[in-house]
């Protein structure tokens, strides 16, 4: 029996350090992403606002589109929910993405820190899209928009969607 | 479990436990099986051996038919929907609901599904109401038995029969036979699992729980069943392993809340609802022994506390199987009752939680009856029991040194503070070392990606726990013995009880006298 204690015990340890590939971030921001992902499995409100970023409303974000805009539209859910339907000309990049593969992931997808970059996800109870803003601002990224409402209210509007890979 | 019919055999004094009740006594096995499993859910998590989104295997199932029959329904309420949609002027709202209410009428499953997905996403109210939709379309029986989810099935049995053939070699069980029946209970706990997903059970409310009791009680009141059966089952093994996993579950914050008020109201309900009892079976002329057997059942947690107050006042062996049957038996009717009357009368999941555990008198039917209301009664449920459970031992030692003095020493335990630990339910501590090491050493990412795979180990523990209920219960044994007067004893007490834990309960757990326990 004592091995199964000893067993037992192993566990407990390399469960405790999950993977997370922390080096490309603060630490503060880590703490600030971990904070967000307590408020989402409580089912809390993600909180109205953060410093340094610009919010933006599902209409003006339709308007931007409209006028051609130079913009990175970014989604920043999971690759489940991107393929079932996202806003028109998205491109997918998750804070889950950030944390396994560091900096990179956003690398991959071309963006610059002077891009002007609006993020969302699935809308005020949803801790992507702010969690995906803390890293990017983190890194340096400062040009950052978000679309609180998110998804469920780009669908209420019945503005354009795509769906598939 | 009591063992049966020693008749004029007297209970035995509690031995103190050695270190060997780590490994052999019942209580400790439930604590390491349950770690056990979750320590495998982890390392297979962590190294992404396995999926854990894709271990739970589905139990949704509906008929065509059942679908046609909802669709007028349905229709009226997209009707609703549509209406304040177009009101508030969200015109992707109205074109969705529209275009689930055409597929509805065209009838076809498939499209159903899908316009009832794009409607789920719209979130809020309607997109609740897509959800159920799709939940429905999407369930056609045959899945349930397609190879991939009857595959998922068979590992969980292969998994578990594993895990409970270790924990019984070191019991000390007779494995051949329980190889052999182990198969059999499981079966009924699959079937009562299907049977509650159907779309009927699910529009109800009918949980597995009750397909569960009633397959078992069925089976045991109308066929005798075989010794080696009866070898598989196993309520208080099986309801303690899935009651460790439990909890991981909850939150430590959650357990020293309601344990705080649980074990307040524990202390008044034992004390009041014992000596009225006790009162009870004098006026009734029933024998002290006898009463104090009954009186610590009813105010305590049942079979284990019969079993301790039988051991404390060295009563007869036969008195205690019975009050163990009565104590099987009067549970049935309440853990269906008292969840009904919780809904009914709009009582508060966490008062309601709190007073099932507070009357109910074992742990396994504080299980089922909670989980009749909603989670968070069944969680409350499960801690106040458990508070009242940690108290058996005081109890147990104050009813040895009563007795001492009443039979003036002449035979009796010697009263000894020892009684409190051997008497204390140690799977309660494995339920708080779990609940312990998921609020605040596991990283929240491992939490919430095994939250749902231990929830469904711990249905299937439980599904095998409520079965087993149901096939160790026997309504015949009730009548039988001192013309039921021990029995009509036990009832009216209890029926004291619920009355008096349901006041308690609102004014501890109602947030009259503290502030509501916050159990999600």
């Amino acid at each position: 029996m004592k091995k199964y204690l000893v067993w037992a015990l192993v566990v407990a340890v390399a469960a405790t350090g999950t993977v997370v590939f922390a080096g490309d971030f603060s630490e503060p921001a880590m703490k600030q992403i971990e904070e967000l992902k307590l408020l989402s499995r409580d089912k809390k409100d993600i909180p109205e606002s953060f410093a340094g970023v610009k919010k933006i409303t599902g209409d003006e974000l339709k308007s931007w589109i409209d006028q051609k805009k130079a913009f990175v539209l970014l989604d920043n859910r999971v690759p489940a929910d991107f393929e079932k339907e996202r806003i028109v000309g998205a491109k997918r990049l998750s804070p889950d993405d950030m944390l396994e593969k560091g900096l990179k992931a956003a690398e991959a997808l071309g963006l610059k820190k002077t891009d002007t970059i609006v993020n969302y996800c699935n809308g005020v109870k949803c801790w992507r899209s702010s969690g995906a803003m803390v890293l990017l601002q983190d890194s340096g990224y400062k040009n950052l928009y978000w679309y609180r409402d998110g998804m469920p209210d780009w669908i209420k509007k019945g503005y354009p969607t795509a769906e598939g890979k | 479990m009591a063992e049966q019919n020693n008749a004029g055999a007297v209970c035995p004094v509690p031995q103190p436990e050695g270190w060997s009740a780590l490994w052999k006594g019942e209580d400790w096995l439930a604590v390491w099986l349950g770690f056990i499993i979750i320590a495998l859910v982890l390392v297979l998590n962590q190294f992404k051996v396995v999926d854990m989104s894709k271990v739970t295997p589905s139990f949704k199932w509906a008929t065509d038919g059942q679908i046609s029959s909802r669709v007028a329904g349905w229709s009226s309420s997209l009707d609703a929907l549509i209406a304040s949609a177009e009101k508030a002027g969200e015109q992707g709202t109205v074109v969705r609901l529209k275009g689930l209410k055409d597929a509805l009428a065209k009838g076809d499953r498939k499209e159903i599904a899908a316009a009832a997905e794009r409607v789920d996403r719209i979130g809020g109210v309607p997109g609740a109401v897509g959800k159920e939709i799709a939940g429905h379309a999407k369930a056609v029986p045959d899945k349930v038995f397609t190879g991939a989810n009857m595959m998922k099935v068979f590992q969980i049995f292969i998994l578990f029969g594993v895990v409970a053939v270790v924990g019984l070699y070191f019991f000390g069980a007779n494995l051949g036979k329980f190889i052999l029946g182990f198969p059999i209970v499981f079966l009924l706990a699959w079937l009562s699992r299907f049977i509650a997903g159907n779309a009927s059970p699910i529009d109800w409310g009918i949980e597995y729980v009750v397909f569960a009791l009633v397959t078992g009680l069925a089976i045991s009141n109308f066929f005798t069943l075989p010794a080696w059966f009866m070898e598989a089952v196993r309520t208080e093994y099986y309801i303690k392993t899935g009651l460790v996993i439990l909890g991981a579950g909850l939150l430590f914050f959650e357990i020293v809340q309601a344990g705080f008020l649980g074990i307040i109201q524990a202390v008044l309900v034992i004390f009041v609802v014992w000596y009225f009892c006790f009162w009870l079976c004098r006026k009734l002329k029933v024998d002290d022994d006898f009463g104090a057997i009954l009186s610590s059942a009813v105010s305590i947690c049942g079979v284990s506390a019969a079993i301790a107050s039988c051991g404390a006042i060295q009563g007869d062996k036969k008195k205690l199987s019975y009050v163990t049957s009565l104590v099987l038996i009067v549970a049935v009717p309440m853990m269906v009752l008292m969840p009904w009357a919780v809904k009914a009368f709009n009582i508060p999941d966490i008062v309601g939680g709190a007073w099932l555990g507070g009357t109910l008198d074992t742990s396994g039917s504080v299980v089922a009856a909670g989980a009749l209301i909603s989670e968070a009664a069944m969680k409350t449920g499960v801690i106040v029991k458990f508070s009242q459970n940690a108290l058996m031992g005081f109890a147990a030692f104050g009813l040895a040194i009563w007795w001492s003095f009443k039979r003036g020493a002449e035979t009796g335990e010697k009263p000894s503070a020892r009684v409190i630990w051997d008497r204390f339910p140690k799977f309660v501590l494995g339920f708080i070392v779990a609940s312990a090491f998921f609020s605040f050493l596991l990283h929240i990412d491992t939490v919430s990606a095994t939250k749902s795979v231990l929830g469904e180990f711990r249905t299937w523990w439980f599904a095998l726990a409520f079965v087993s209920i149901g096939l160790e219960t026997r309504f015949t044994d009730i009548v039988k013995m001192e013309g039921g007067r021990p029995a009509l004893a036990f009832i009216v007490a209890q029926a004291f009880n619920v009355v008096w834990t349901l006041l308690l309960a609102y004014l501890l757990f109602g947030g009259i006298m503290f502030a509501v326990p916050d159990i999600k």
